[in-house]
């Protein structure tokens, strides 16, 4: 389980400092990846709930979710670059004391247990770090990236957890979450609209 | 007779709105469906139902949900008529119902089903794919700033959302720490009254009040509100505003109803915070606008702020705090049809350039009239009462500072309200706009809103008010 915290570290760190689009969505399909051996590893029974949370894990969160917006990003040719944290001394400091609070909130909560202070620690680092990611994202683009790796993170403290939820829940959670990738796909292929803006219309 | 019998005739006629009936027959298919899940909603109201418990104990049906139930299908129903009377006088808006018909039924069932249910993870679900419709709404007029409107509001519904879910896992961590079986069921939750102990649930609570806060409309996540309220067509709006809100609030309601009373006070701060923020934000922005929707708008987000500060203050003012949440919902439903009328009638929100609406449409400018005086908390309407009971409970707990903030930030909404909006209804009237397209049928549903606001304020039947205090004494917390 560490060496995958570890890892999951690794991939955050690759999602927020990858100044790319194709860089975050391949961090945010391995973070899926990664909570997806965590669910093997720790899952005692298989029973539908935990066969539900696998193939939301790996279909949605892995293969899915992030090929929708690939294609979506990349049928608008859109600049590749996307600084997720913008290239400035200031901004990564307060960018790393966020991350560090996260941590520090953790050993605050589990003083003598560093595997729990690593789990809750990452998962509340990447869901601050996300939050304020989102503040400096100008572009539809930027934004939803900045979403999944809030969602991302929420998910993996859901997942680390221990408690599952009932399949039908958990299959329902995952259904909003594609419903959610699709509309945050078409908002990116959106091309402006052009002319002026009428709003003398008809409207219901 | 199971509450679940509210949903089917609207999900009926939705999807044979959506599949193929001619446009005519669409309309009157929304509007059927929404008037026979009205009647099974006043059944329901009345006691019809007799099982509690449906779906495993997923979905329960409370006196909270008889009750907020009723209210959002009456708003709903009031929604269909105004679309399709909307429809009969402009041909432009045809093309547009199938889809709002899908849409709207969508939304609505959803946040029925949320109101019935009695799982906060699967509340959480239905908010959030309520979100999803909601998003489709906001641009079904299919421009430039109804697309940022919209997806600013999927952008903060999400994140606050999240924060909620986040919230959500920091209950369960809080039971699996203490050796309990996890459980996300409402009833439950209250039978074991054992939230509330720890820092996990305690975090739970914040950071499940600032993501529901958020999807309410509260400061400091608010920004999305008048933007997605002023660019969104009007039934939507309504929707939005009146029915998607109150299954927030009740799932708000819900979660502060399983921890205990103690436990609450130390969110009660917060809660107030975010209110008064919410009202000093709202007025500020109103002193500026000129644009009569999103003026509304954020008159709108004032009646959040006044909610959220009633439930900081806690037992006390719950019962003024549901009276406000019910009239509120209805204020806002008769305000945005009614700027819908007026637009369509004059081409523009700007109110410096409207006059003598009174006169010029009389029945938009006396439900105009009518629902800012509701909005501004007159008496008779029920507004009124709520106001002035959550403003006594202030009083009562001691929150001086608190009752002299919301004094003043409520006089200033009044002078401002007054002069921006009594000249667009009784001002020299500067030149004829054309025959405006009113109808009795039109008004039908504002008149039965402004009717129940009046009920609300001057005379409540014993067996409601009994209703609304238990849900009050819910909501007060675990003893």
């Amino acid at each position: 389980m560490n060496l995958l915290t570890i890892l999951f570290l690794v991939t955050m760190a690759l999602a927020l400092l990858f100044s790319s689009w194709r860089g975050v969505l391949v961090a945010l399909s391995l973070q899926g990846a990664l909570m997806a051996c965590m669910v093997t590893l720790s899952t005692d029974h298989v029973d539908a709930a935990s066969l539900v949370l696998l193939t939301d894990l790996v279909l949605a969160r892995t293969v899915l979710g992030p090929s929708i917006l690939w294609q979506a990003f990349h049928a608008r040719d859109v600049d590749a670059t996307v600084e997720m944290l913008p290239a400035n001394l200031f901004l990564w400091c307060v960018a790393t004391t966020t991350g560090v609070a996260g941590f520090w909130f953790a050993a605050r909560l589990y003083p003598t247990d560093l595997a729990q202070t690593t789990v809750v620690g990452a998962a509340f680092s990447q869901v601050m770090l996300g939050l304020f990611s989102l503040v400096y994202q100008r572009t539809v683009m930027g934004q939803v990236l900045g979403l999944l790796v809030i969602e991302s993170g929420i998910l993996f403290f859901e997942v680390t957890g221990g408690h599952h939820l009932p399949w039908f829940l958990q299959a329902m959670v995952s259904a909003v979450f594609l419903g959610l990738v699709l509309l945050a796909a078409r908002f990116s292929a959106m091309p402006a609209a052009s002319g002026v803006e009428n709003d003398v219309g008809e409207v219901l | 007779m199971s509450a679940l019998w509210v949903l089917p005739p609207l999900v009926v006629a939705g999807a044979a709105a959506r599949l193929g009936a001619g446009v005519r027959h669409a309309a009157l298919l929304l509007l059927a469906g929404a008037s026979v899940s009205l009647a099974f909603a006043v059944g329901l109201f009345n006691g019809v139902a007799r099982e509690e418990r449906l779906l495993d104990g997923y979905l329960r049906v409370d006196t909270a949900a008889r009750l907020f139930l009723l209210l959002v299908t009456t708003v709903f129903w009031g929604v269909s008529i105004y679309v399709v009377t909307r429809t009969r006088t402009s041909e432009k808006l045809t093309s547009m119902l199938p889809r709002f018909a899908a849409l709207g039924v969508t939304l609505y069932s959803l946040c029925a089903l949320s109101l019935l249910s009695n799982h906060l993870v699967l509340t959480w679900v239905l908010l959030e794919a309520s979100t999803l419709a909601g998003t489709l709404l906001v641009m079904l007029r299919d421009r430039q700033a109804a697309r940022r409107a919209a997806w600013r509001y999927l952008l903060f519904s999400t994140v606050g959302l999240g924060l909620a879910l986040l919230g959500l896992a920091c209950l369960g961590h809080a039971m699996g720490e203490h050796g309990h079986t996890v459980t996300f069921h409402v009833d439950e939750l209250i039978t074991r009254n054992e939230l509330g102990h720890d820092v996990w649930s305690r975090l739970g609570l914040a950071l499940i009040l600032l993501g529901y806060g958020t999807k309410a409309g509260l400061a400091p996540m608010h920004v999305w509100l008048p933007e997605t309220y002023d660019e969104a067509p009007p039934a939507v709006t309504a929707l939005l505003a009146a029915v998607q809100f109150n299954a927030v609030m009740l799932a708000l309601f819900r979660v502060l109803s399983v921890y205990r009373a103690e436990v609450r006070d130390l969110v009660s701060t917060e809660l107030v915070f975010m209110g008064l923020g919410t009202m000093v934000v709202a007025t500020v922005q109103l002193v500026g606008t000129t644009n009569y929707k999103r003026f509304i708008a954020y008159a709108s987000m004032n009646h959040a702020g006044v909610i959220a500060v009633g439930l900081g203050v806690g037992k006390l003012a719950a019962y003024g705090v549901l009276l406000y949440v019910f009239s509120n919902a209805l204020v806002k439903a008769v305000l945005f049809l009614t700027c819908g009328l007026i637009k369509s009638h004059y081409r523009t929100k700007d109110m410096t350039r409207l006059r003598n609406l009174v006169n010029e449409m009389p029945f938009s400018g006396m439900f105009f009239l009518l629902g800012t005086f509701a909005l501004l908390g007159f008496a008779p309407f029920g507004s009124f009462l709520g106001e002035v009971l959550i403003l006594s409970a202030l009083i009562d707990t001691g929150h001086y500072f608190v009752f002299a903030a919301m004094c003043f930030l409520l006089t200033v909404v009044f002078i401002v309200t007054g002069r921006a909006l009594f000249p667009m209804v009784w001002g020299e009237r500067q030149q004829q706009s054309g025959v405006p397209r009113e109808s009795a049928l039109s008004a039908l549903s504002n008149m039965v809103f402004v009717a129940i606001l009046v009920l609300l304020g001057v005379f409540l039947p014993d067996s409601a008010s009994d209703m609304l205090q238990q849900v009050a004494n819910q909501m007060g917390g675990l003893p």
